[in-house]
């Protein structure tokens, strides 16, 4: 098991457009990505669940992917995160 | 930053038209958003192409530019290319379109105008709170008290110019301080002392000062204003550059006061002196017209926006005589009127939405708010709209008749009544209270035979929009009125790629978001502008209320359901204001997204055109 903090730049925190990204970038992996804030968690394939959590700008997520290639999704959500969060 | 962005942002502004060709620039996560004179002088394939940007959208009116990452980096270079545009953020009205000259009178009026009604009603209802207190007893009309609320209260009346020297130096886009400086000069103490003297003035012993006061006066300072903001300009232009900070105030001071003084506030004092004649006239010859005019004919004035141009009239009254008996009674009729007509319709009709709109902006209506029921329920359906400018022109007749006027102004609902409390009186607030009632009763006695005549067809209607009934599974009903598109004709790239899920959008015809089946409230996005639901059948779907709305904040939208309530097919989600997402420049497309789509073996668009909440439009199979 993998995890990582990160928090987000984005003005408008997670909201439609980059949750789906999200959601499409962390269905490329086998993978269980979780991303979690507050004692909340979700699973970053499942868009209404992402988007249920609120995140907002200025606060910081936890990250955790277990599986077969974590090493690999971890990276990728890293990137995706850093890039568009 | 490094040079690379630089160079990038360089380009970028080169081949959007040069700065000269960007009204506005913004950015968002992803992308930097112009707002141009002209797109067509944009190079759009030539900004595609370049190393570092993603791609090119048109949306909207906003030439975006998709660059990834580093749009912040970016963003900071393309600033410092693009010339400070502080106060004129508004982007240019149209191509190059010239407003009416009607138009823009009227834009001139209610922009100078608005922004003081909070302090012109604030004044009001401490007027209203003295009347009340010394009808009460609680207060003595000769104490200090009563001296100390009178000039709380008057304030705002006495330094009116200054107020108004503000909102015209804004809208004419000059220096406001500079602006309210000049109409300090207007209002000094030391000024009106010489006018008490009653001695000619003349100033360097030439230039001849006439003897007006220009405390509690509307039309000289907006006319002096006017004249500032070109020799504002002149002096800059004029005055170098080194020592302009100094001597285009001095200059602006001395020209202006001089012109104030002499020529431009005498010349609104007379203008302001002959609409007060104008009206002093009609007051006299023929008082049961001005409110019995604007009781009857508000509604037109408010659809052609010529109420702007008239409420002035009040405050002039208002500050010249200390009251208002033309705009605020008339005002306050139709108001009621409308409402009323409005509360009738809803009662008298069999349509479920006619009768919720007909009572909550009826409700509205009677608390002096009208665009909602005038352009939502009366003007379409035309015959409470009549009902109401009838029974608006009685009681105005009324209000006319009796000379009922008004001691302050404030909002033209119920609650304005105790505006009509002053003068150690009450009898005001009696004729306030019966004229109501006349308006009241002869409008819902109208509007209701006219109703007998045009609800007949109530029950077809009935049927176009009642609940969903025989609910069928893995349907999504139409959650808003409107004309259906297409995946790809959506305007944003997320929504007609696909990227969320299967998706489909409705131009909405009115800004009722309705549930599209049966099932339970996922998420309700902070700033209200998306809905995620689930089917008691397991389908999950996202509405999403325009592009890019999420900027707005939340203004605009109010969700009318939270996370975990169930909710039945049809029942209202959300209402919004389609207005305020046009004008924050987004389209108001509703976007439709089946999120687990892939749990279906087929999802299908089952409508076309134009389609009321409810109709069936997308059909899944499992």
């Amino acid at each position: 098991m993998k995890t990582f903090d990160y928090t987000i730049k984005d003005e408008v925190g997670i909201h439609a457009r980059p949750a789906g990204q999200l959601v499409k970038e962390a269905k490329k992996y086998e993978s269980k990505i979780t991303v979690s804030i507050n004692g909340k968690s979700a699973e970053a394939t499942k868009l209404m669940a992402v988007m249920g959590l609120g995140v907002k700008c200025g606060q910081t997520v936890e990250v955790t992917v277990e599986g077969a290639d974590e090493d690999t999704a971890c990276e990728g959500i890293r990137t995706f995160f850093e890039e568009n969060l | 930053m490094s040079k690379k962005y630089e160079s990038l942002a360089g380009t970028i502004v080169e081949k959007v038209g040069g700065s000269g060709n960007i009204s506005a620039v913004r950015h968002c996560q992803t992308r930097l958003r112009f707002t141009l004179r002209d797109t067509e002088k944009a190079d759009k394939e030539g900004i595609g192409n370049l190393d570092g940007v993603a791609q090119v959208v048109e949306s909207g009116g906003m030439f975006q530019v998709v660059i990834g990452m580093h749009v912040a980096e970016v963003f900071e270079e393309v600033e410092k290319l693009v010339p400070n545009r502080e106060g004129q953020e508004e982007p240019d009205k149209g191509n190059g379109k010239k407003m009416s000259p009607v138009d823009y009178v009227i834009d001139f009026v209610s922009s100078v105008f608005q922004p003081i009604v909070p302090a012109l009603s604030g004044a009001g209802m401490l007027k209203a709170l003295m009347a009340l207190l010394t009808v009460f007893h609680l207060v003595n009309s000769d104490s200090q008290t009563y001296y100390i609320l009178n000039f709380f209260a008057d304030a705002t009346f006495a330094f009116l110019p200054i107020l108004l020297a503000y909102t015209t130096a804004k809208r004419m886009k000059c220096n406001a301080i500079l602006a309210m400086s000049v109409a300090g000069i207007m209002c000094h103490a030391n000024w009106m002392a010489l006018v008490a003297a009653d001695e000619p003035v003349k100033f360097f012993g030439v230039i001849p000062f006439y003897l007006v006061s220009y405390t509690s006066t509307v039309i000289p300072v907006i006319l002096v204003i006017i004249v500032q903001s070109f020799v504002e300009k002149w002096l800059n232009k004029v005055i170098p550059k080194a020592v302009n900070l100094v001597f285009v105030p001095m200059f602006t001071f001395l020209i202006m006061g001089t012109l104030a003084l002499s020529v431009l506030g005498p010349v609104g004092d007379y203008v302001g002196e002959g609409l007060a004649l104008v009206f002093d006239w009609l007051s006299t010859n023929a008082s049961w017209a001005p409110a019995a005019l604007i009781g009857g004919l508000f509604p037109v004035m408010v659809m052609f926006g010529i109420h702007h141009a008239v409420a002035p009239l009040g405050s002039m009254q208002m500050a010249s005589l200390g009251f208002d008996s033309i705009f605020g009674p008339g005002c306050v009729c139709s108001n009621i009127a409308q409402g009323v007509a409005a509360l009738v319709v809803g009662l008298r009709t069999r349509e479920s939405k006619t009768r919720q709109l007909g009572l909550s902006t009826g409700v509205t209506a009677l608390m002096g708010i009208t665009e909602p029921v005038l352009y939502g329920l009366n003007l379409p359906k035309k015959y409470p709209l009549i009902s109401a400018m009838i029974g608006g022109g009685l009681g105005g007749l009324y209000a006319g008749v009796t000379h009922t006027h008004r001691f302050a102004t404030g909002s033209s609902g119920i609650p304005a009544v105790l505006l009509y409390i002053g003068d150690d009186t009450m009898s005001f607030f009696w004729n306030i209270i019966i004229l109501l009632l006349i308006t009241a009763v002869s409008t819902a006695a109208i509007t209701f035979i006219l109703s007998l005549k045009f609800e007949k067809s109530v029950e077809i209607q009935a049927q176009e929009t009642a609940a969903i009934e025989n609910e069928e599974k893995n349907t999504v009903y139409a959650p808003v009125n409107g004309k259906i598109v297409e995946m790809g004709d959506i305007p944003d790239p997320t929504f007609s790629e696909g990227v969320l899920g299967w998706t489909m959008g409705i131009y909405p015809e009115d800004g009722i978001v309705r549930a599209p089946f049966t099932g339970k409230i996922v998420q309700v996005s902070d700033t209200g502008h998306a809905i995620g639901l689930e089917g008691n059948d397991g389908m999950e779907l996202l509405i999403h209320v325009g592009v890019d709305t999420v900027e707005m904040g939340g203004m605009g939208f109010d969700p009318k359901v939270k996370e975990g309530d169930e909710v039945n097919a049809g029942q209202e989600l959300l209402v919004f204001d389609r207005k305020a997402v046009a004008d924050a420049g987004h389209p108001d497309v509703v976007v439709v997204i089946v999120l687990n789509a892939d749990d279906y073996t087929a999802t299908e668009l089952v409508a076309e055109g134009t389609v009321v909440a409810g109709t069936k439009i997308i059909q899944l199979k499992k």
